[in-house]
């Protein structure tokens, strides 16, 4: 179980760069069928640490969500043909970090439609540096054919495979550009990494990402679903409704303690040292590599 | 087909003053070629039967905004050939109406991606009446494949040819689901009929359509432009920023006379009978249908 956890750390610091430590020749990718034609795909084995694949396999086409490294995107097609699809038709980035977008160096190449929200491609256009705190990670800009065609800010809707999918945007949460992607008539939504089923949320605060952003885009989310919501996190397993509810009670209440903190003037040793998480570390693992950290910077009082 | 087409040639008909050309639908769509009009290299407005397309032509592959009635899509992808274009990739419906959506019939099949705004996409699924004064028009609900797989509510971008697309809809006017498309590079923008350069708006006010969102709408679109933008009508010929302008003050105008008429009690005759757009109608053509739509949109409370 532990080891899961460390890698779902890792995960959420988006394995990134770490491209270069993954041995993608020992990947392989699993799906699960969570709906008739609509699955999740997760790349394992070899270190790689990618961001969950949904894909929706129907009448029109293939549409998937997020589109992980380039080099399991070879894998995921024959995963998605072995399971009936064709071509990809579009494809979804949640947000811009390169464990969900840089299969768009593929993708984009072939001809596939790429859709994300305006800052995740306006940050695409630019070579960004990702403090995960433990270390830096490097992203280079991307090439133009690998940059999203399609683009909005608020609410964006497809109509595909019988379904209609909203794609939303509530606030800088995870980062600037994220995408809550929401298929009405299989009844899930992929969350990207606004929402981690088993690790604490990384906030991408130097690029924008924002603790009270994320509890409000989690909350719209909940309010846009029901208790029958089948809920894809960007990295870990499959939850529901009552997992997301309860990441949120959770972090309103670590929330609350750290600005506490912050208010009585507490350095971020001091903040660490008062274990504000301390009854949910069991379930979301380590809060002292990312999470505290990104959090005190994310929570200081604004100018 | 023939109670169609000519329903349809009243449609066209309220975009021309050219009537008695109308006549016969059939006769011009095996007729009236593509004619091609260059607005900047691999940037053409294409004319032919129903609603200008602009397409852009590159390394994205080709977009068109508006694809016209059915029987012009042979006609338009030769055309395309002979500008070098290839398939089309993606097809902007300025709006549901059938001069401007019914080649997605043919287009959406192929695997042409069409982008609409969510409104529009909602009248394509049921069978609609467009009420054009002088007939009904029928509209049926398209199939499935001619549907837009994209849609959006207020705003959304495309990125395409190496140049920023904005598309933009500011409520209810010609439709309830009009699209102004705004090439922020070359400087143009495609306004679907809530801008008609070939006589007096059709308002579809049977269907959720507004004079004055028409006029809102326009004035929404030249706060996002400026006078070097090219203004690409729903019909008629290539317009320039100030021809905006100058449509935008005749419909405030004669939107202000008719409300202060309705205003008064006036009955639609009596509206009619009192000229409001006298000093326009040499060049707009028969105010009748478009008076008729305008008491009725500016009668809602």
């Amino acid at each position: 179980m532990s080891t899961i956890r460390v890698a779902l750390a890792v995960c959420a610091l988006h394995a990134a760069s770490a491209a270069a430590q993954q041995d993608f020749s020992q990947a392989r990718i699993t799906a699960r069928e969570l709906a008739p034609g609509f699955h999740v795909l997760v790349a394992g084995g070899g270190g790689v640490a990618a961001g969950n694949t949904v894909a929706s396999i129907g009448e029109q086409g293939v549409l998937i969500v997020d589109t992980q490294f380039p080099p399991l995107v070879p894998m995921y097609r024959t995963t998605i043909a072995s399971l009936g699809g064709g071509d990809i038709d579009f494809a979804i980035n949640t947000h811009w970090h390169d464990d969900h977008a840089e299969g768009n160096k593929v993708l984009g190449p072939d001809g596939v439609p790429l859709i994300a929200h305006d800052n995740s491609r306006e940050m695409l256009t630019r070579h960004n540096s990702v403090n995960v705190v433990r270390t830096v990670l490097d992203q280079p800009a991307y090439p133009a054919l690998a940059l999203p065609i399609v683009t909005f800010d608020e609410r964006l809707q497809m109509h595909f495979n019988g379904e209609r999918i909203d794609l939303v945007h509530v606030a800088p949460a995870h980062t600037a550009g994220d995408v809550a992607v929401i298929f009405r008539g299989r009844n899930a939504v992929h969350m990207g990494d606004v929402f981690l089923s088993a690790a604490y949320p990384f906030f991408d605060v130097d690029n924008g990402g924002d603790f009270d952003g994320l509890i409000e885009f989690c909350r719209k989310v909940l309010g846009e679903i029901d208790r029958n919501t089948i809920v894809v996190p960007g990295h870990g397993e499959v939850a529901a409704y009552g997992d997301l509810e309860s990441y949120v009670d959770m972090l309103v209440q670590v929330r609350g303690r750290i600005v506490a903190l912050i208010a009585e003037g507490a350095t971020l040793e001091q903040v660490v040292a008062a274990k504000p998480t301390a009854e949910w570390d069991a379930k979301y693992g380590n809060p002292t590599t990312y999470f505290i950290d990104r959090a005190y910077k994310s929570l200081q009082p604004r100018q | 087909m023939r109670l169609a087409s000519l329903l349809a040639a009243s449609l066209a008909l309220s975009a021309s003053p050219a009537l008695a050309q109308l006549q016969n639908l059939d006769e011009q769509l095996r007729t009236t070629p593509i004619r091609p009009e260059k607005l900047a290299d691999n940037f053409y407005v294409l004319f032919g039967v129903g609603g200008n397309i602009v397409t852009s032509i590159g390394e994205d592959g080709v977009l068109f905004v508006d694809d016209q009635f059915q029987q012009m899509a042979p006609k338009y992808k030769a055309a395309l050939g002979e500008l070098g274009g290839g398939r089309v990739d993606f097809v902007i419906n300025t709006h549901w109406h059938f001069d401007h959506s019914d080649g997605n019939q043919v287009l959406g099949p192929e695997g042409t991606r069409i982008v609409a705004q969510e409104n529009s996409r909602q009248m394509m699924t049921k069978n609609n009446v467009i009420d054009l004064v002088s007939q009904k028009r029928d509209q049926p609900a398209y199939p499935a494949p001619a549907l837009p797989v994209i849609t959006y509510d207020s705003d959304m971008r495309m990125h395409f040819n190496g140049e920023r697309i904005d598309l933009f809809h500011f409520g209810p006017a010609h439709t309830t689901g009009d699209s102004a498309v705004i090439f922020r590079s070359h400087h143009v923008v495609h306004l679907g009929d809530v801008y008609n350069n070939a006589g007096y708006p059709f308002v579809d006010a049977g269907n959720g359509g507004s004079l004055s969102g028409v006029i809102e709408f326009c004035q929404r679109v030249l706060s996002e432009i400026d006078e070097s933008y090219v203004v690409v009508p729903g019909h008629g010929p290539i317009a320039r920023y100030q021809d905006l302008v100058d449509y935008v003050a005749m419909l405030t105008t004669i939107r202000d006379r008719v409300a202060a008429l309705i205003a008064s009690g006036a009955t639609l005759d009596q509206v009619i009978a009192a000229q409001p757009t006298s000093e326009w109608d040499e060049k707009k053509g028969n105010p009748t249908n478009f008076l008729n739509r305008s008491y009725l949109s500016l009668s809602r409370p």
